[in-house]
């Protein structure tokens, strides 16, 4: 690890998260909110938004992925956004100015605690080679192969003859990666994204940390991060920060979009930011697509049963840009054949399921029991969890809390059905279950932090 | 005045929350001061030596030696020292992806058993790859082959073998 590694892993974090402050600052639902509620999605929309539109460019423009179109795609967010923040900053100096609010001393301890659990995945990602298996076995080389090639259309992935694994997985990690390496000019033992990875543990946590207040406050907006960003698994597991698997990642899309689609005030703002950041989820993982749609009927259901005037505008606005990513992914995939990947969707009917799900239930629930409360990886996490919401069981009263505890299922529900039809269900649990509950961690802890806040209300902690 | 049970619960919630940070939050700053202090030994160093310490040196060397061999753009056939065949795409052996890894963006070809590739027309790509790496174990240093490559009868030049060298 040398000062120019690290500034090279530093300049790839600023590639997606400059443009994406720039996007924030476009959308009135999040420029509202303070910055560090604000960073997560910003972070986070920086990546679907330069990543989708490299993707889009590439795919049907043929626009070859180097460095100078590298550098223009990220450079228009910044300065529409930097245009919209001095227009905005002109106006408001006009206005009184705000009276500075005291620094709550949980708030401090909070950010503490978020600097030192995101310390130690940095410096290790920072002080070492990538060594993960996915990252190694599919997520790796399909960004090596896009860089080399300049497209992510590369040739490797159309021809079924190179050995490849996967190659049909959704690119945008793997092309985000490639962007940070081919700006940078990386080198090939140069690995300048190790640090991109690691940020989506930072941006979760503040997701986390908006969802929790939305949902119960400031005091449990500071617990909750705080109680979520201890177990190792985030930050050392396979799947977290310091790997380069796409479920982090996945977690953030997907969390983000189900704070903005249940918890903000519904508009086409947000309603548009959390239908873009779905994209991202649809764009990152296979399940992506199944999450995405899963949340966008729940926001139809709570459009159905709205009491005030239909903001149909709110739903077409988040629902396009998941259909969009939905159709990029379907024509990408269209030309790649593909090599291994278990066909769910064909052995995914309905009496085989409903058979699979009941006969593997001695089997599939013991395993995902050991995998949960595994102490090394949770620390007794998800017994703290299912603890307090069993304890706050009344904060589920509320139709905000009720939808996080849905969408928080849909990760572990998609889970439970591949087990049911996968030929080696035994071997998949151990390897994905635990990631699955990473993907639904934000609304999973938003609920959390609901019912925390409902069992210590009434002392004053909340 | 709160009634009697949600006191309760409220102790109870407030117990186990204050139980898991009690534990939790040192094992969280433990495992950051380990990353930490491993990380303080390898600064300044490249990342060749990173690796080296990573993979060990006899591995890295072998990698560099065929990276230095086979040209970005040329492929090379993969296979593995106990298993040279793959049955399947499902056979996804470790030593052979940890070497497809450090050789990208090289693109690799399996070795298919003779029984899997009964019925299909012959490769004429597969004929004209130059180059054998044969992984070994995850860590331990790959061995690389040449093998002679003819365009075989009815086979068209491979467009690495057109391409500028």
């Amino acid at each position: 690890m040398t000062a120019a590694s690290v500034a090279a892993n530093l300049g790839g974090v600023a590639f997606f998260a400059l443009p994406g402050l720039g996007l924030s600052e476009l959308f009135a639902s999040l420029r509202r909110l303070s910055l560090p509620r604000r960073l997560g999605y910003a972070w986070l929309l920086g990546v679907v938004g330069i990543g989708g539109i490299l993707f889009l460019l590439s795919h049907l423009f043929a626009v070859p992925l180097r460095r100078p179109v590298l550098l223009a795609v990220a450079f228009v967010p910044v300065a529409l956004g930097l245009t919209a923040w001095l227009r905005r900053r002109r106006g408001q100096a006009r206005a009184a100015a705000e009276p500075a609010r005291r620094r709550n001393p949980w708030q401090t301890l909070a950010l503490l605690a978020l600097f030192a659990a995101g310390l130690g995945p940095l410096a290790s990602a920072l002080a070492a080679p990538l060594a993960d298996w996915d990252g190694r076995m599919t997520w790796g080389p399909l960004a090596s192969y896009v860089r080399h090639e300049g497209s992510v259309d590369a040739s490797v992935l159309r021809d079924s003859r190179w050995w490849v694994i996967h190659p049909r997985y959704p690119p945008l990690l793997p092309l985000a990666q490639a962007a940070i390496q081919e700006t940078l000019g990386a080198g090939e033992d140069e690995q300048d994204f190790r640090a991109f990875y690691v940020t989506f543990l930072f941006a979760l946590l503040l997701v986390v940390h908006d969802g929790a207040r939305r949902a119960a406050g400031p005091v449990m907006a500071v617990l909750t991060p705080l109680a979520v960003a201890l177990p190792p698994f985030w930050s050392y597991g396979g799947g977290g920060a310091t790997s380069a698997y796409s479920d982090l990642p996945l977690a953030g899309f997907y969390g983000a979009g189900c704070v903005l689609l249940f918890a903000a005030q519904p508009s086409v703002s947000a309603g548009f930011a959390a239908g873009c950041l779905l994209a991202g989820a649809v764009l990152t993982k296979n399940e992506g697509a199944l999450l995405a749609v899963a949340v966008l009927l729940l926001a139809a259901f709570r459009l159905l049963w709205s009491r005030s005037p239909r903001p149909t505008g709110w739903f077409a606005a988040a629902a396009s840009p998941v259909l969009l990513a939905l159709g990029l992914l379907a024509s990408w995939r269209s030309a790649i054949p593909n090599r291994a990947d278990e066909d769910y969707w064909g052995a995914l009917h309905l009496t085989e399921l409903l058979r699979g799900a009941v006969s593997r239930l001695p089997l599939i629930v013991p395993e995902i029991l050991r995998w949960t409360f595994r102490w090394s990886d949770w620390l007794g996490f998800w017994i703290l969890f299912l603890a307090v919401v069993i304890l706050g069981w009344r904060a589920l009263r509320r139709p905000l809390a009720r939808r996080m505890l849905l969408a928080g299922l849909v990760p572990p529900a998609v889970a439970y059905a591949a087990y049911a039809v996968s030929s080696r269900a035994a071997d998949l649990i151990g390897e994905t279950w635990e990631r699955f509950l990473l993907q639904g961690l934000v609304p999973l802890t938003v609920l959390f932090a609901a019912a925390l806040g409902h069992a210590l209300r009434r002392r004053g902690y909340s | 005045m709160p009634s009697r049970p949600f006191r309760w619960r409220f102790w109870l919630v407030l117990g186990l929350l204050a139980l898991y940070l009690l534990i939790a939050i040192p094992m969280s700053l433990r495992n950051t001061y380990l990353r930490l202090r491993t990380a303080v030994r390898t600064a300044g160093l490249p990342a060749a030596a990173v690796r080296e310490r990573a993979f060990g040196p006899a591995y890295v060397a072998a990698i560099e030696q065929i990276r230095r061999t086979i040209p970005e753009d040329e492929p090379y056939l993969l296979s593995q020292a106990d298993k040279p065949f793959l049955a399947s795409e499902l056979d996804q052996p470790a030593a052979m992806l940890w070497v497809r890894f450090d050789l990208l963006p090289r693109r690799a070809m399996v070795l298919r058993s003779p029984g899997a590739l009964e019925g299909r027309s012959p490769d004429c790509w597969r004929d004209q790859v130059r180059w054998l790496v044969v992984a070994t174990f995850p860590g331990r240093p790959p061995a690389l082959l040449e093998r002679p490559a003819p365009v075989l009868p009815g086979c068209s030049p491979a467009p690495w073998r057109r391409a500028p060298r």
